[in-house]
């Protein structure tokens, strides 16, 4: 009968226990119920569910702070319950692959989908109810130490509950626009298409690449391991080393085409590819190498029977998307560049440069565009503004003495 | 090319620390020994400071993609943190431990220097990575050094009793600010991923790791609040979290549940 001692929730012990008892009993509930539903929780809910959360934790205090059980759920004891409990379930998160194959008993406890189990689902909980006591216990008095505290604990109660809340408002689609075409339509995914408040028109796909890279490779193709090697900048004129060969470069050209054996310069036109004259260890004679694109093939020179050079594909730098962008608000068309890390903003929705016809690179026809829609952003925002604010304080702050 | 001097630098680094770690032990501490003993390593200190410019330099490039060059980092902060902590405190295991490891990371991208295997990929190309990045590695080096006193504490025990007491007192001076760059990194990255990906947090095996330390550091700063006396449990606490940390940042392409990181980049 100890454990039901009042005692024993005031010890380390028991702080635990408790966190490995709610585990087990969510789990029950992730067995008899399955994987939780989050799409019922739109909008307006989502936003009652905020409210309520908000205005029953700040009821629960002011109502019964002097009561036994209340003090309890404002003190360390339930926050090491509550901070053990979620570290509980990110741990089997952080082991178990997250995704849909996995074997029935492990779905069956909601391990593959950690984030719709009523394990996260309950501590998430536990941890929104405790964190906020606590920073409500501790509000008075509101001056120095406790000012960091607040800033700290409010910021994680406000993005963790707007966050977890707010989870099923956020929308996302695909737009995948072709060159010259205008869409005004997204695709939701399993064949839902949805209508936009804007359109856009593609005008130009744009790539840039990183200078090429050298590279041997066998008779089998495969490639020679090459990674200790350093990498070099490829440039006319220049005298490198490279495996063990010296290279010299007498030609550089961005853009090229092969005509048979040879290549020429070309640009503007389709399917033109990186290419590189070269020269080995003194050799009088000099070569075209070039990665190949999907309009010519690649060349190679060979070095010994069983040792090519040639050029890697380039690696993408820069990719983007020129564009006219069109809103039912009233802006007529408006030039716009949208890029990886460049997103855009309109009509409440973020746009991003998400990928091209891989197959064509550069020439790709189309762009692939991710739109989304997150009305709770700003409130996470704020929360991560305060712990922001707070950690700089915490760097800074005198560390108590701890005897 | 400046990679072909690293094994020669990291000799020189090796050699100045040894020099200064000789001086700690000297038994008369005239003006000029004490001088020394913290010259010197400052010395391989600035030297790994200009290896990395240079680095920076020649790549054209923060020289903070692959895992060898984010192990350059943090031995760089590593030796840093190491000095000043000496400096502060004079414990002559802080500094042998601290720059043992600086070392063992030097040495470790000796053997894989896998180095620049990849140019920077167009969403690694923004102004939150050097932030974000840099500040991940001071905290790491930091929790290092935490972790590093808590097991020195364990190891003195027996000489001393309050040893232990000692350690996770310098140990949890050194969690506070870790753990406080910690999360800049991470709501750093969240707002990078935001910005990159058009979602700050998707549970992304990495991120789902980055949390899970957090969580840990976390766990730890409450425990220490509410348990102080607590010793064993606090530097068993202070490694397996720094454990944790490891894994987050080395280990993740070899677990089963991460095979699908969008962080894991080559090298
Ligand atoms: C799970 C959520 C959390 C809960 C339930 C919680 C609860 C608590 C409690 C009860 C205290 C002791 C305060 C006292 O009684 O005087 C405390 C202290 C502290 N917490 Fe939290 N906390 C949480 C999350 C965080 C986070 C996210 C941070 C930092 C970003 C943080 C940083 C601190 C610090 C630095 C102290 C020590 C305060 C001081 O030294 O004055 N906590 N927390």
């Amino acid at each position: 009968m100890k454990y039901f001692k009042k005692d024993y929730f005031y010890s380390l012990r028991g702080s635990f226990a408790l966190a490995i008892m709610l585990f087990i009993v969510s789990t029950v509930l992730q067995l008899i119920f399955g994987k939780i539903n989050v799409t019922k929780l739109q909008f307006p809910i989502s936003l009652y569910l905020f409210l309520e959360l908000f205005f029953i934790i700040l009821a629960l205090w002011l109502i019964f702070r002097k009561h036994a059980v209340m003090r309890w759920f404002a003190s360390q004891w339930a926050t090491t319950t509550a901070i053990s409990l979620f570290l509980l379930v990110v741990t089997i998160m952080a082991l178990t692959p997250q995704s849909s194959h996995a074997p029935a008993i492990i779905r069956a406890l909601g391990f593959n989908a950690m984030i719709f189990s009523w394990q996260y689902a309950v501590s998430v909980a536990f941890l929104l109810f405790v964190l906020g006591f606590v920073t409500l216990r501790k509000l008075k008095p509101f001056k120095g130490r406790q000012i960091a505290f607040f800033i700290n604990h409010f910021g994680l109660w406000l993005a963790l509950a707007a966050a977890v809340i707010g989870f099923a408002d956020r929308k996302q689609a695909v737009m995948q626009v072709g060159v010259d075409e205008l869409v005004w339509y997204a695709d939701e995914g399993e064949g839902d298409y949805m209508e936009l408040p804007f359109a856009i028109k593609l005008e130009k796909f744009i790539m840039k690449f990183h200078s090429p890279r050298f590279v041997l490779f066998n008779k089998e193709g495969e490639i020679y391991d090459t990674k200790n090697y350093n990498p070099i900048t490829i440039a006319k004129g220049k005298n490198l080393s490279y495996g063990g060969y010296d290279i010299y470069v007498h030609d550089y050209l961005e853009e090229a085409v092969a005509m048979g054996d040879n290549i020429v310069p070309m640009s503007n036109m389709p399917g033109t590819m990186v290419a590189v004259k070269v020269s080995v260890n003194g050799s009088d004679s000099a070569a075209w190498i070039a990665p190949g694109s999907y309009m010519f093939q690649g060349h190679f020179l060979q070095l010994h029977p069983d040792t090519f050079l040639t050029l890697l594909d380039p690696e993408p730098a820069y990719f983007g998307s020129d564009i006219l962008l069109y809103t039912q608000s009233g802006i007529a068309s408006e030039k716009h560049t949208i890029a990886v890390n460049e997103p855009l903003k309109v009509e409440g929705w973020d746009v991003y440069q998400s990928s091209y016809d891989s197959a064509m690179g550069k020439d790709s026809q189309y762009s692939v565009f991710l739109i989304v829609k997150d009305p709770w952003l700003p409130i996470v925002y704020a929360g991560i503004f305060l712990l922001i604010a707070g950690a700089i304080w915490m760097m800074f702050a005198k560390i108590k003495n701890r005897s | 090319m400046i990679w072909h001097w690293f094994i020669l630098m990291t000799l020189v680094f090796a050699i100045t620390w040894l020099l200064g770690g000789l001086l700690i032990f000297k038994k008369d501490r005239t003006k000029s020994v004490k001088l020394f003993q913290w010259l010197l390593p400052l010395i391989g200190n600035v030297a790994i400071l200009i290896f990395i410019a240079l680095m920076w330099i020649e790549l054209d490039r923060p020289p903070m993609r692959t895992m060898a060059e984010t192990r350059l980092w943090y031995s760089f902060f590593v030796a840093w943190i190491t000095w000043f902590v000496f400096l502060k405190t004079e414990s002559k295991p802080m500094y042998i431990l601290g720059y043992i490891m600086a070392l063992v990371f030097l040495i470790v991208d000796i053997i894989h220097p896998e180095y620049q295997s990849k140019n920077l990929m167009p969403a690694l190309q923004s102004p939150w990575f050097i932030p974000h990045v840099v500040v991940y590695m001071i905290s790491y080096a930091i929790l290092g050094a935490a972790c590093v006193s808590a097991i020195i504490g364990r190891f003195s025990i027996r000489k001393n009793p309050n040893s232990l007491s000692d350690s996770i007192d310098l140990s949890m001076k050194l969690v506070y600010p870790g753990f406080a760059l910690l999360t800049l990194g991470m709501l750093m990255g969240a707002i990078w991923a935001k910005i990159a990906w058009g979602n700050y947090w998707s549970w992304d095996p990495k991120e789902t790791w980055a949390c899970l330390t957090w969580l840990f550091y976390m766990l730890l700063i409450h425990l220490q609040y509410s348990h102080p006396k607590r010793h064993k449990l606090l530097s068993n606490l202070l490694v397996l979290s720094f454990l944790v940390l490891v894994i987050t940042w080395m280990g993740i392409r070899y677990l089963p549940s991460a095979m699908s990181s969008v962080h894991v980049y080559g090298g």
